[in-house]
């Protein structure tokens, strides 16, 4: 198998499984609160993701600066008890199908801040990509039934 | 206003008030893949990044989450289990992600990742028919959304 294919097939999985992630939160959070939910996925995915980076980057780790530090507390800040709280309050109460398309509002998002903070210049394919998923954001919105 | 029609607006109110918290949460999505830039080019690997800032997340949610984790230490397990599922799946998406990028250029494996609300789609219709509707106006705006970011993947890569 060549080497691109490789990374297809990772891709492909690495979107199942992200997908896959609100389906599991969607049926967990029937029995327990959002709060206690964020908290055990939380703790879950730590287990994981320190079982591959302690190993392999520990030393790193003990060697990082302060600015580094503290770029990672206000990164841990803003996705987890901000991202991830907002983000299984609105599969909760709107649903996955509703709550997933404007979750990945997202990108968008970061283009804008990308434009109005770094000075970065769009390109044709960027505006049109942003109208396409504003105009998906809208349908997925007023959605009534 | 009867019974039913109170329930339904009650309901629709939910349901804007979770589209509501999903914009708040794209926002800080956002924020923090600007900032995971300047961390994985100026300072560190994703995965120590990634690792560091979960343990950042688990410290603070630990400190309000304590009361209502305490409440809910009776609820059926299968609701833990589940959340810690959710937890490992997500995890596993972003760093399968980081493995596939190793083995292909981004503007292939982008698109890709972009699909996934598309995958959610497909699991909500198989697995959640009892608590949702996949409706015809759901999967195109859904699409739509997944091309818009796979053409600002693609444009960026």
């Amino acid at each position: 198998m060549s080497e691109a294919m490789v990374g297809i097939l990772l891709g492909i999985l690495g979107a199942f499984l992200f997908g896959s992630s609100p389906i599991f939160a969607r049926l967990g959070l029937q029995y327990v609160r959002t709060t206690t939910g964020t908290f055990t996925s939380l703790l879950a995915g730590s287990v994981l993701l320190g079982i591959l980076a302690v190993p392999l980057h520990a030393r790193e780790m003990l060697n990082l600066p302060v600015a580094a530090l503290l770029w990672i507390a206000l990164l841990g800040l803003l996705n987890f008890p901000l991202g991830r709280y907002f983000n299984f309050t609105a599969v909760r109460l709107a649903g996955v199908a509703r709550a997933t398309p404007i979750l990945s509002t997202s990108t968008l998002f970061a283009v804008l801040f990308a434009i109005i903070f770094i000075d970065e210049t769009p390109t044709l394919l960027t505006l049109i990509g942003g109208l396409l998923i504003v105009g998906g954001v809208v349908l997925t919105v007023s959605e009534r039934k | 206003m009867g019974a039913p029609a109170i329930v339904r607006q009650e309901s629709r109110r939910a349901v804007s008030t979770g589209m509501a918290y999903a914009m708040l949460a794209a926002l800080c999505y956002a924020s923090t893949s600007v900032i995971a830039r300047h961390l994985v080019t100026e300072f560190t690997q994703p995965l120590v990044t990634g690792f560091l800032a979960t343990l950042v997340g688990i410290s603070v949610m630990a400190t309000y989450s304590v009361r209502d984790v305490r409440r809910d230490r009776l609820a059926p397990k299968r609701g833990f289990a589940l959340m810690a599922l959710a937890g490992i799946a997500g995890t596993a998406g972003i760093t399968t992600n980081f493995f596939a990028l190793t083995h292909a250029p981004v503007a292939t494996v982008a698109p890709l990742l972009a699909a996934s609300p598309l995958f959610a789609l497909v699991l909500t219709h198989l697995f959640l028919q009892r608590l949702e509707r996949v409706t015809r106006r759901l999967w195109i705006g859904a699409g739509l959304v997944v091309l818009g970011i796979a053409l600002i993947a693609l444009s960026n890569a």
